[in-house]
């Protein structure tokens, strides 16, 4: 019997002694010194382009990408291509920008990075070639029908309708555009509330552009409370300019010019100039079909003094 | 029991066990002799009992923190260990001597001006490190302290005396050889520290000399200005005097322009009423004198304040690396928590979400 308690001890205790000493993990791999850069260098891009300083994000960007490329990561050198690309297309810098769109695709060949960086750029040809835009639209949606991209990556098949919608839109075909965004909406729940916005944005406009200036009120209403829920300047410029437009048709025409003028501030202040001028132009068009005196309604803006709409 | 009182069943089932048991003896046994021989191959590989190595040694001022064994670094590898370490007489300058050998290849890094310094650890003990050669930036001819020809090695000797230039030992070293002297500094910051504020002095000084140069072109010129003021003031001397003489007129007399236009009345008021604030200056430059004395005394203390600071940590040159080496040994220490099972979970990675490729819808059609 004692002989029995003895063992019992001795194998409770070597038991106790294995479990302290096989449940210590062993020692983490340390993580070389430049991925660890890369990877700090890639947070500060993040950060950057979150805060939305396109130039110092194209730049970061560009570092990462570099960076990753002498690690040969592959994969995340092609996000980093990419991004840097999306900033470059926010700066302006349109060739530089389809370059790196193009070199990030080489690297995905296929999946749903790939389609990012197709639909990327189609924004981007959008601004530079209107011939190679049409083309590549065929090709993608040819390849999304074959593919069944709708089932598998509803979010970006959602994203190329929205492409291809303003792509009709804006070359005038607002019916069929209308047909193509209300079927995107259907799958409205796949995609976050940025990409829904947008659409219904869209949405409205092919209501503007087929004369139903009370359905798209509403609808741009809506879209302002929506865009002031999600505190981003740039749509609650774009909804202002929606409205003033719809108001214009509505035959509003003081509250029209008062709304634009606002819409102009915003962009204005987004440093978005080419936008702004845009707006400019419409509401002196307005003004002169009017007869209205320019003077008595827009004044200069004077950027560091006023507030903007965000803040009211 | 014997095993002829076995039956014979027993006795052919007892010889296989008996055989199983001394093959699993002699694989135990096979085992245990391999597991000695690495482990005794690994403590020699260790030690650096298999490389080549050669002796130097140092001077220090205290034995305190080494013991033989402990090792000696090179740009943080172990490049060889303490051999020896013994007093000097006690005439000499420097209290004791540290030998220590480095080992294959490191040798090859330490050269005629390579030195030694101390670096302390956390509990008291300390380590040599020896520096990698050619980086001192001394004028001398540089030149590697060993070299080996057919298994031997020569020593370099430095030029002693009359001699320009070094050379290598005639003969090969023997086991009685102490070894390369290298200088060892004990105190590395602060005569670090002193040398590169000797060196920024030296730097600063010719714009100082140019800014002296400046100030005594500038008194020579106002020597000369004042010289001509001196001139003009006298010319001016005669024309003073008149002016003079024409307020006492104004101010003394009957009818002077004094009395018509300060009456008596006014002119007891505007009297005391200076006479008050000549006494509230006189308050105030009392005042502003015991202000300024305070003041000094302030700026005194001060001063002593930070004389004191200086003097403790040049009194305690390894406090720096004292406080390094804490940083450093909590972190082990830390990252030795970090792998306990207990504790492992207080310590969960945190990891970055990984990046996306940023993409956001067009808006509109009309931009």
């Amino acid at each position: 019997m004692k002989n029995i308690r003895e063992s019992l001890y001795l194998a409770c205790f070597t038991i106790s002694g294995l479990f302290f000493i096989g449940c210590s993990t062993p020692a983490p791999e340390p993580v070389p010194f430049p991925v660890h850069e890369a990877e700090l260098l890639e947070a500060t891009a993040i950060n950057v382009m979150e805060a939305g300083n396109w130039k110092a994000s194209e730049e970061t960007w560009g570092e990462v990408a570099r960076k990753y490329a002498l690690l040969g990561r592959r994969d995340r050198q092609a996000i980093a291509l990419h991004n840097q690309s999306y900033s470059a297309y926010r700066n302006g810098n349109y060739q530089s920008a389809r370059a790196l769109a193009s070199e990030a695709a080489s690297i995905n060949l296929q999946g749903s990075e790939w389609w990012k960086n197709q639909i990327l750029l189609l924004q981007i040809e959008q601004k530079t070639s209107q011939e190679s835009r049409q083309k590549r639209m065929e090709e993608l949606l040819s390849l999304a029908e074959t593919s069944n991209l709708e089932e598998k990556e509803t979010a970006l098949w959602v994203l190329l309708q929205n492409e291809y919608g303003s792509g009709l839109l804006r070359e005038g075909v607002a019916d069929k555009a209308n047909g193509v965004i209300h079927r995107a909406l259907e799958k409205v729940n796949a995609v976050d509330r940025s990409t829904a916005w947008a659409l219904n944005s869209n949405l409205a406009e092919t209501e503007e552009a087929l004369g139903r200036y009370d359905a798209a009120l509403t609808s741009w209403n809506k879209l302002l409370e929506e865009a002031k829920e999600l505190a981003d300047r740039e749509l609650i410029a774009t909804a202002l300019a929606g409205q003033g437009r719809s108001l214009w048709g509505s035959g509003r025409d003081y509250e029209a010019i008062m709304i634009l003028q606002r819409a102009a501030k915003n962009f204005q202040w987004l440093g978005m100039e080419k936008e702004s001028s845009e707006l400019l132009e419409l509401i002196e068009q307005y003004m002169i079909k009017s007869a209205v005196p320019r003077e008595s309604y827009f004044m200069p803006i004077d950027t560091k003094t006023e507030y903007s709409e965000e803040s009211q | 029991m014997a095993l002829n009182d076995l039956t014979p069943q027993l006795r052919t089932q007892m010889d296989r066990v008996e055989k199983w048991v001394g093959f699993f003896v002699v694989v135990a046994s096979l085992i245990a002799l391999g597991a000695m021989s690495y482990y005794a191959y690994s403590t020699a590989v260790r030690k650096g009992w298999t490389k080549k190595k050669v002796p130097y040694f140092t001077l220090v001022s205290s034995a305190d923190g080494f013991k033989v064994g402990d090792p000696v670094m090179l740009m943080g590898f172990k490049a060889g260990v303490i051999t020896a370490i013994a007093p000097n007489a006690p005439g000499e300058y420097y209290n004791v001597t540290v030998q220590f050998d480095i080992w294959e290849p490191y040798y090859g890094y330490l050269w005629n001006d390579s030195d030694v310094r101390l670096k302390s650890g956390l509990l008291g003990g300390k380590t040599l490190e020896v520096s990698k050669g050619g980086q001192s930036g001394m004028d001398i001819k540089l030149s590697a302290t060993y070299k080996e020809e057919n298994g031997k090695f020569y020593v370099w000797k430095d030029p002693s005396g009359d001699e320009k230039e070094g050379k290598w030992s005639s003969e090969p070293i023997d086991k009685n050889f102490m070894g390369y002297m290298l200088f060892c500094y004990e105190s590395t910051d602060v005569m670090k520290s002193a040398n590169d504020l000797v060196n920024k002095v030296s730097e600063g000084l010719p714009g100082v000399l140019s800014l002296t140069n400046k100030i005594s072109e500038l008194l020579e010129e106002s020597t000369r200005l004042m010289a001509s003021a001196n001139g003009t003031v006298q010319e001016l001397e005669p024309i003073v005097h008149n002016v003079q003489a024409i307020t006492s007129i104004l101010t003394n007399q009957n009818g002077g322009l004094g009395e018509w236009a300060i009456p008596p009345e006014m002119n007891k008021e505007i009297v005391d009423t200076l006479g008050s604030v000549k006494g509230t200056v006189q308050t105030s430059e009392t005042n502003l004198v015991m202000l300024s004395q305070n003041l000094n005394e302030t700026l005194v203390n001060l001063a002593q304040i930070t004389s004191n600071l200086r003097e403790q940590v040049q009194a305690n040159s390894y406090m720096l690396s004292s406080i390094s080496s804490l940083v450093l040994d909590l972190d082990d220490l830390v990252q030795g928590l970090k792998r306990n099972w207990l504790l492992k979970g207080s310590f969960s990675p945190q990891t970055n979400a990984p990046p996306q490729s940023v993409l956001r819808p067009t808006l509109g059609g009309k931009r």
